[in-house]
Protein backbone atom coordinates (compact mmCIF):
# COMPACT_ATOMS: atom_id res chain seq x y z
CA UNK A 1 0.00 0.00 0.00
CA UNK A 2 2.49 2.22 0.98
CA UNK A 3 4.65 2.39 -1.95
CA UNK A 4 1.82 2.69 -4.65
CA UNK A 5 0.87 6.26 -2.60
CA UNK A 6 3.84 7.68 -2.40
CA UNK A 7 4.24 6.84 -6.18
CA UNK A 8 0.37 8.37 -6.68
CA UNK A 9 2.09 11.59 -4.90
CA UNK A 10 5.23 12.22 -6.77
CA UNK A 11 3.11 11.26 -9.83
CA UNK A 12 0.39 14.64 -9.06
CA UNK A 13 3.84 16.45 -7.87
CA UNK A 14 5.14 16.01 -11.24
CA UNK A 15 1.95 16.41 -13.26
CA UNK A 16 1.03 19.54 -11.45
CA UNK A 17 4.40 21.63 -11.90
CA UNK A 18 6.18 21.38 -8.27
CA UNK A 19 10.06 21.65 -8.36
CA UNK A 20 10.69 18.39 -10.23
CA UNK A 21 11.26 15.25 -8.29
CA UNK A 22 12.19 13.07 -11.11
CA UNK A 23 15.47 14.65 -12.12
CA UNK A 24 16.74 16.86 -14.92
CA UNK A 25 15.82 14.35 -17.85
CA UNK A 26 12.05 15.04 -17.28
CA UNK A 27 12.40 18.68 -18.52
CA UNK A 28 13.19 17.86 -22.28
CA UNK A 29 9.89 16.58 -23.29
CA UNK A 30 8.25 19.49 -21.02
CA UNK A 31 9.89 21.67 -23.18
CA UNK A 32 8.74 20.36 -26.65
CA UNK A 33 5.11 19.72 -24.96
CA UNK A 34 5.19 23.35 -24.41
CA UNK A 35 6.97 24.63 -27.74
CA UNK A 36 4.04 22.11 -29.34
CA UNK A 37 1.50 23.57 -28.08
CA UNK A 38 2.49 27.22 -28.45
CA UNK A 39 2.69 25.86 -31.69
CA UNK A 40 -0.38 24.84 -32.62
CA UNK A 41 -1.93 27.76 -30.78
CA UNK A 42 0.32 30.58 -33.46
CA UNK A 43 -1.17 28.37 -36.18
CA UNK A 44 -4.34 28.00 -35.39
CA UNK A 45 -4.64 32.15 -34.81
CA UNK A 46 -2.61 31.90 -38.74
CA UNK A 47 -5.82 29.90 -39.77
CA UNK A 48 -7.79 32.22 -38.71
CA UNK A 49 -5.71 34.88 -40.67
CA UNK A 50 -5.47 32.51 -43.80
CA UNK A 51 -9.81 32.37 -43.90
CA UNK A 52 -10.54 36.25 -43.58
CA UNK A 53 -8.14 37.16 -46.28
CA UNK A 54 -9.56 34.47 -48.26
CA UNK A 55 -12.68 36.34 -47.12
CA UNK A 56 -11.48 39.69 -48.33
CA UNK A 57 -10.62 38.34 -51.67
CA UNK A 58 -13.31 36.77 -52.86
CA UNK A 59 -15.59 39.54 -51.19
CA UNK A 60 -16.34 40.87 -55.03
CA UNK A 61 -17.62 37.77 -56.04
CA UNK A 62 -19.58 37.54 -52.77
CA UNK A 63 -21.18 40.92 -52.90
CA UNK A 64 -22.03 40.30 -56.94
CA UNK A 65 -23.55 37.11 -55.98
CA UNK A 66 -25.99 38.43 -53.04
CA UNK A 67 -26.90 41.30 -55.74
CA UNK A 68 -28.15 38.89 -58.31
CA UNK A 69 -25.33 39.62 -60.85
CA UNK A 70 -25.83 36.75 -63.97
CA UNK A 71 -23.21 34.35 -64.14
CA UNK A 72 -21.97 36.17 -67.46
CA UNK A 73 -20.98 39.49 -65.62
CA UNK A 74 -19.48 37.12 -62.78
CA UNK A 75 -17.24 35.88 -65.16
CA UNK A 76 -16.22 39.38 -65.75
CA UNK A 77 -15.03 40.19 -62.55
CA UNK A 78 -11.30 40.65 -61.83
CA UNK A 79 -9.90 39.76 -57.97
CA UNK A 80 -7.31 41.94 -56.88
CA UNK A 81 -4.41 39.49 -57.17
CA UNK A 82 -2.49 41.63 -54.34
CA UNK A 83 -4.94 40.30 -52.22
CA UNK A 84 -4.71 36.76 -52.69
CA UNK A 85 -4.56 34.84 -49.61
CA UNK A 86 -0.92 33.51 -50.21
CA UNK A 87 0.40 36.52 -51.02
CA UNK A 88 -0.60 38.39 -47.98
CA UNK A 89 -0.65 35.52 -45.09
CA UNK A 90 1.90 32.91 -46.65
CA UNK A 91 5.09 34.74 -45.76
CA UNK A 92 3.48 35.10 -41.81
CA UNK A 93 2.83 31.10 -41.96
CA UNK A 94 6.74 30.97 -43.28
CA UNK A 95 7.93 32.87 -40.53
CA UNK A 96 6.21 30.56 -38.37
CA UNK A 97 7.16 26.92 -39.78
CA UNK A 98 10.71 28.01 -39.21
CA UNK A 99 10.51 29.46 -35.85
CA UNK A 100 8.40 25.92 -35.09
CA UNK A 101 10.40 23.62 -37.44
CA UNK A 102 10.75 20.17 -35.94
CA UNK A 103 6.68 20.25 -34.84
CA UNK A 104 4.35 18.12 -36.15
CA UNK A 105 1.97 20.81 -36.76
CA UNK A 106 4.36 22.60 -38.76
CA UNK A 107 4.88 20.24 -41.24
CA UNK A 108 1.39 20.06 -41.65
CA UNK A 109 1.15 23.60 -42.63
CA UNK A 110 4.75 23.12 -44.86
CA UNK A 111 2.33 20.69 -46.86
CA UNK A 112 -0.93 23.46 -47.22
CA UNK A 113 1.14 25.85 -47.98
CA UNK A 114 3.23 24.34 -50.55
CA UNK A 115 -0.11 23.15 -52.45
CA UNK A 116 -1.11 26.95 -52.22
CA UNK A 117 2.14 27.92 -53.94
CA UNK A 118 2.09 25.43 -56.94
CA UNK A 119 -0.96 27.13 -57.64
CA UNK A 120 0.69 30.22 -57.96
CA UNK A 121 3.66 30.65 -60.31
CA UNK A 122 4.35 34.19 -58.44
CA UNK A 123 4.90 32.01 -55.39
CA UNK A 124 7.25 29.43 -56.98
CA UNK A 125 10.25 30.96 -54.17
CA UNK A 126 7.62 29.96 -51.40
CA UNK A 127 7.56 26.20 -52.92
CA UNK A 128 11.21 26.10 -53.12
CA UNK A 129 12.13 27.54 -49.35
CA UNK A 130 9.50 25.44 -47.80
CA UNK A 131 10.75 22.34 -49.94
CA UNK A 132 14.19 22.79 -48.58
CA UNK A 133 12.56 23.07 -44.67
CA UNK A 134 11.09 19.80 -45.32
CA UNK A 135 14.52 18.23 -46.70
CA UNK A 136 16.11 19.51 -44.17
CA UNK A 137 13.77 18.53 -41.23
CA UNK A 138 11.42 16.54 -42.22
CA UNK A 139 12.76 12.91 -43.67
CA UNK A 140 12.52 11.08 -41.09
CA UNK A 141 9.14 11.62 -40.22
CA UNK A 142 6.43 9.61 -41.30
CA UNK A 143 3.38 12.24 -41.35
CA UNK A 144 5.02 13.01 -44.48
CA UNK A 145 2.73 10.52 -46.08
CA UNK A 146 -0.19 13.21 -46.33
CA UNK A 147 1.90 15.66 -48.35
CA UNK A 148 2.76 12.97 -50.52
CA UNK A 149 -0.55 11.34 -51.18
CA UNK A 150 -1.28 14.98 -53.07
CA UNK A 151 2.07 16.48 -54.23
CA UNK A 152 1.05 15.06 -57.68
CA UNK A 153 -1.08 17.69 -57.75
CA UNK A 154 1.51 20.18 -57.08
CA UNK A 155 3.21 20.13 -60.34
CA UNK A 156 6.06 18.82 -62.10
CA UNK A 157 8.59 21.66 -60.73
CA UNK A 158 11.99 21.41 -59.94
CA UNK A 159 11.62 21.68 -56.18
CA UNK A 160 8.81 19.34 -56.45
CA UNK A 161 10.85 16.98 -58.01
CA UNK A 162 13.62 17.63 -55.86
CA UNK A 163 11.83 17.26 -52.66
CA UNK A 164 9.91 14.02 -53.77
CA UNK A 165 13.24 12.38 -54.92
CA UNK A 166 14.85 13.16 -52.01
CA UNK A 167 12.13 11.30 -49.87
CA UNK A 168 12.06 8.40 -52.15
CA UNK A 169 15.43 7.89 -51.54
CA UNK A 170 15.62 8.88 -47.81
CA UNK A 171 12.88 8.13 -45.86
CA UNK A 172 13.35 5.23 -43.64
CA UNK A 173 9.15 4.12 -43.99
CA UNK A 174 8.23 2.00 -46.45
CA UNK A 175 4.37 3.77 -47.23
CA UNK A 176 6.18 7.23 -47.25
CA UNK A 177 8.69 5.56 -49.72
CA UNK A 178 5.97 4.06 -51.60
CA UNK A 179 3.22 7.45 -51.92
CA UNK A 180 6.83 9.26 -52.43
CA UNK A 181 7.60 7.44 -55.08
CA UNK A 182 4.40 7.06 -57.05
CA UNK A 183 4.11 10.98 -56.81
CA UNK A 184 7.18 11.29 -58.74
CA UNK A 185 6.29 8.71 -60.83
CA UNK A 186 3.57 10.71 -62.05
CA UNK A 187 4.78 13.64 -61.94
CA UNK A 188 7.76 12.39 -64.22
CA UNK A 189 5.60 10.68 -66.39
CA UNK A 190 3.31 13.69 -67.25
CA UNK A 191 6.39 15.84 -68.54
CA UNK A 192 7.35 14.92 -72.52
CA UNK A 193 11.08 14.38 -71.57
CA UNK A 194 10.60 11.96 -68.10
CA UNK A 195 8.24 10.40 -69.87
CA UNK A 196 10.31 7.35 -69.63
CA UNK A 197 11.88 7.80 -66.27
CA UNK A 198 7.87 8.26 -65.00
CA UNK A 199 7.03 4.85 -66.57
CA UNK A 200 9.87 3.14 -65.13
CA UNK A 201 9.07 4.29 -61.98
CA UNK A 202 5.68 3.44 -62.09
CA UNK A 203 6.21 -0.19 -62.85
CA UNK A 204 9.09 -0.32 -60.14
CA UNK A 205 6.22 1.31 -57.69
CA UNK A 206 4.09 -1.51 -58.99
CA UNK A 207 6.39 -4.33 -58.48
CA UNK A 208 7.98 -3.37 -54.88
CA UNK A 209 5.50 -1.82 -53.41
CA UNK A 210 2.46 -3.49 -54.53
CA UNK A 211 1.07 -4.59 -51.10
CA UNK A 212 1.27 -1.16 -50.02
CA UNK A 213 -2.15 0.63 -49.23
CA UNK A 214 -3.06 3.17 -51.84
CA UNK A 215 -6.47 4.64 -50.82
CA UNK A 216 -9.15 2.57 -48.45
CA UNK A 217 -9.01 -1.40 -50.29
CA UNK A 218 -6.95 -0.28 -53.25
CA UNK A 219 -3.10 -1.41 -52.67
CA UNK A 220 -0.38 0.36 -55.17
CA UNK A 221 -0.10 -2.82 -57.33
CA UNK A 222 -4.02 -2.14 -58.41
CA UNK A 223 -3.58 1.25 -59.06
CA UNK A 224 0.09 1.12 -61.31
CA UNK A 225 -2.38 -1.65 -63.42
CA UNK A 226 -4.69 0.74 -63.85
CA UNK A 227 -2.51 3.69 -64.52
CA UNK A 228 -0.41 1.44 -67.16
CA UNK A 229 -3.56 0.65 -68.87
CA UNK A 230 -4.43 4.36 -69.23
CA UNK A 231 -1.16 5.01 -70.54
CA UNK A 232 -1.41 2.18 -73.40
CA UNK A 233 -5.13 2.28 -74.01
CA UNK A 234 -6.80 5.13 -73.01
CA UNK A 235 -5.00 7.92 -74.65
CA UNK A 236 -6.29 9.98 -77.33
CA UNK A 237 -5.88 8.24 -80.69
CA UNK A 238 -6.24 4.81 -78.73
CA UNK A 239 -9.44 2.95 -79.86
CA UNK A 240 -12.08 2.75 -76.73
CA UNK A 241 -11.42 -0.04 -74.94
CA UNK A 242 -14.63 -2.62 -74.94
CA UNK A 243 -17.06 -2.60 -72.23
CA UNK A 244 -19.66 -5.33 -72.42
CA UNK A 245 -22.06 -4.50 -69.18
CA UNK A 246 -25.81 -5.08 -67.64
CA UNK A 247 -27.97 -1.66 -68.44
CA UNK A 248 -29.16 -0.30 -65.67
CA UNK A 249 -32.76 -1.52 -66.20
CA UNK A 250 -31.10 -5.22 -67.16
CA UNK A 251 -30.26 -5.91 -70.66
CA UNK A 252 -26.50 -6.82 -71.64
CA UNK A 253 -25.37 -4.08 -73.84
CA UNK A 254 -21.65 -3.30 -75.61
CA UNK A 255 -19.89 -0.41 -76.04
CA UNK A 256 -18.54 -1.21 -79.33
CA UNK A 257 -22.02 -1.79 -80.56
CA UNK A 258 -22.21 1.78 -80.82
CA UNK A 259 -19.95 1.97 -83.81
CA UNK A 260 -20.55 4.56 -86.76
CA UNK A 261 -22.48 7.24 -84.49
CA UNK A 262 -20.15 9.94 -82.58
CA UNK A 263 -20.39 8.25 -78.69
CA UNK A 264 -20.45 10.60 -75.64
CA UNK A 265 -19.39 8.00 -72.78
CA UNK A 266 -19.59 9.93 -69.35
CA UNK A 267 -18.98 8.51 -66.34
CA UNK A 268 -21.46 9.13 -63.74
CA UNK A 269 -23.32 10.00 -60.26
CA UNK A 270 -26.06 11.98 -58.82
CA UNK A 271 -23.94 12.89 -55.87
CA UNK B 1 -25.48 18.60 -66.44
CA UNK B 2 -29.09 16.51 -67.27
CA UNK B 3 -30.58 19.68 -69.04
CA UNK B 4 -27.28 20.43 -71.34
CA UNK B 5 -26.92 16.10 -72.19
CA UNK B 6 -30.59 16.50 -72.89
CA UNK B 7 -30.38 19.31 -75.43
CA UNK B 8 -27.50 17.48 -77.20
CA UNK B 9 -29.92 14.12 -77.45
CA UNK B 10 -32.38 16.07 -79.04
CA UNK B 11 -29.96 18.30 -81.49
CA UNK B 12 -28.69 15.34 -83.33
CA UNK B 13 -30.10 12.62 -85.10
CA UNK B 14 -29.81 8.80 -82.93
CA UNK B 15 -28.21 7.73 -85.83
CA UNK B 16 -25.07 10.09 -85.86
CA UNK B 17 -24.73 10.51 -81.70
CA UNK B 18 -25.28 8.87 -78.44
CA UNK B 19 -24.70 9.73 -74.96
CA UNK B 20 -23.52 6.24 -73.25
CA UNK B 21 -23.23 6.50 -69.62
CA UNK B 22 -21.47 4.58 -66.88
CA UNK B 23 -23.56 5.14 -63.66
CA UNK B 24 -21.63 4.67 -60.36
CA UNK B 25 -24.71 4.76 -57.56
CA UNK B 26 -24.10 2.50 -54.63
CA UNK B 27 -27.19 0.24 -55.32
CA UNK B 28 -28.86 -0.47 -58.34
CA UNK B 29 -32.65 1.20 -57.30
CA UNK B 30 -30.45 4.40 -56.88
CA UNK B 31 -29.15 4.28 -60.12
CA UNK B 32 -32.98 3.79 -61.57
CA UNK B 33 -34.72 6.10 -59.36
CA UNK B 34 -32.14 8.93 -60.54
CA UNK B 35 -32.89 8.24 -63.84
CA UNK B 36 -36.17 8.10 -64.01
CA UNK B 37 -36.71 11.40 -61.98
CA UNK B 38 -34.19 13.64 -64.33
CA UNK B 39 -36.05 11.96 -67.05
CA UNK B 40 -32.93 10.41 -68.93
CA UNK B 41 -33.43 9.34 -72.36
CA UNK B 42 -29.84 7.69 -73.02
CA UNK B 43 -28.49 4.22 -72.00
CA UNK B 44 -26.19 3.51 -69.37
CA UNK B 45 -24.29 1.05 -67.49
CA UNK B 46 -24.86 0.50 -64.09
CA UNK B 47 -21.34 -0.30 -62.32
CA UNK B 48 -22.14 -0.47 -58.92
CA UNK B 49 -20.12 2.26 -57.25
CA UNK B 50 -17.37 4.24 -57.54
CA UNK B 51 -15.41 1.02 -57.59
CA UNK B 52 -16.90 -0.65 -59.97
CA UNK B 53 -15.22 -3.06 -62.81
CA UNK B 54 -15.79 -0.75 -65.46
CA UNK B 55 -14.28 2.47 -63.26
CA UNK B 56 -11.70 0.42 -62.03
CA UNK B 57 -10.88 -0.29 -65.74
CA UNK B 58 -10.97 2.85 -66.64
CA UNK B 59 -8.67 4.66 -64.77
CA UNK B 60 -11.56 6.94 -63.35
CA UNK B 61 -10.69 8.69 -60.32
CA UNK B 62 -13.34 11.73 -60.54
CA UNK B 63 -16.96 11.79 -61.22
CA UNK B 64 -18.17 13.13 -64.42
CA UNK B 65 -15.22 11.60 -66.32
CA UNK B 66 -16.10 11.69 -70.19
CA UNK B 67 -14.31 10.57 -72.84
CA UNK B 68 -15.71 11.68 -76.74
CA UNK B 69 -15.34 8.93 -79.14
CA UNK B 70 -15.53 9.02 -82.85
CA UNK B 71 -17.96 7.14 -85.05
CA UNK B 72 -14.41 4.48 -85.81
CA UNK B 73 -14.46 3.68 -82.13
CA UNK B 74 -11.10 5.93 -81.41
CA UNK B 75 -10.73 8.32 -78.30
CA UNK B 76 -10.24 11.66 -79.56
CA UNK B 77 -10.82 13.74 -76.55
CA UNK B 78 -10.81 13.19 -72.48
CA UNK B 79 -12.53 15.37 -70.25
CA UNK B 80 -14.00 18.16 -72.58
CA UNK B 81 -16.55 20.27 -70.70
CA UNK B 82 -19.29 23.00 -71.61
CA UNK B 83 -18.72 24.85 -74.57
CA UNK B 84 -15.37 22.90 -75.51
CA UNK B 85 -17.63 19.92 -75.44
CA UNK B 86 -20.15 21.01 -77.55
CA UNK B 87 -17.27 21.84 -80.38
CA UNK B 88 -16.04 18.74 -80.21
CA UNK B 89 -19.20 17.13 -80.34
CA UNK B 90 -19.94 19.54 -83.40
CA UNK B 91 -16.39 19.02 -85.23
CA UNK B 92 -17.33 14.62 -84.37
CA UNK B 93 -20.36 14.72 -86.19
CA UNK B 94 -19.49 16.73 -89.05
CA UNK B 95 -16.59 14.54 -89.68
CA UNK B 96 -19.30 11.54 -89.81
CA UNK B 97 -21.34 13.52 -92.07
CA UNK B 98 -18.41 14.35 -94.99
CA UNK B 99 -17.36 10.42 -94.78
CA UNK B 100 -21.27 9.56 -95.40
CA UNK B 101 -21.26 11.81 -97.93
CA UNK B 102 -18.08 10.63 -99.52
CA UNK B 103 -19.38 6.82 -99.48
CA UNK B 104 -22.83 7.70 -100.97
CA UNK B 105 -20.79 9.28 -104.24
CA UNK B 106 -19.03 6.33 -104.48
Amino acid sequence: MRPMLLLILTLTISMTGAPPVLSASSDAPREMDSKKEEAEAAFKKLDEAMSQARDAYFEPLNKAQKEGVSPEEMSMIELDPDLLPIKVVGPKILKAIEKYVGTEVALEQCSELLYLASREESQAWMFDRVSDLMITHYLESESLKNFCTRAHYMGDSPANVKLLRSIFADSPHRDVKASSGYALAKVLGSSKDTREEGLELLKKIGSDFGDVVYYRDTVYGDKVKGDLFEMEHLQIGCVAPEIIGKEVFGNLMQLSSFRGKVVLLDFWGDW
Amino acid sequence: MYPHERSLVEKYPADEFAIVGVNSERTIEAAQEVIKKNNLTWLNFYDGGTDGPISTRWNVSGWPTIYLIDAQGIIRYKDVRGEDMDKAIEELVAELRTEKQKAETK
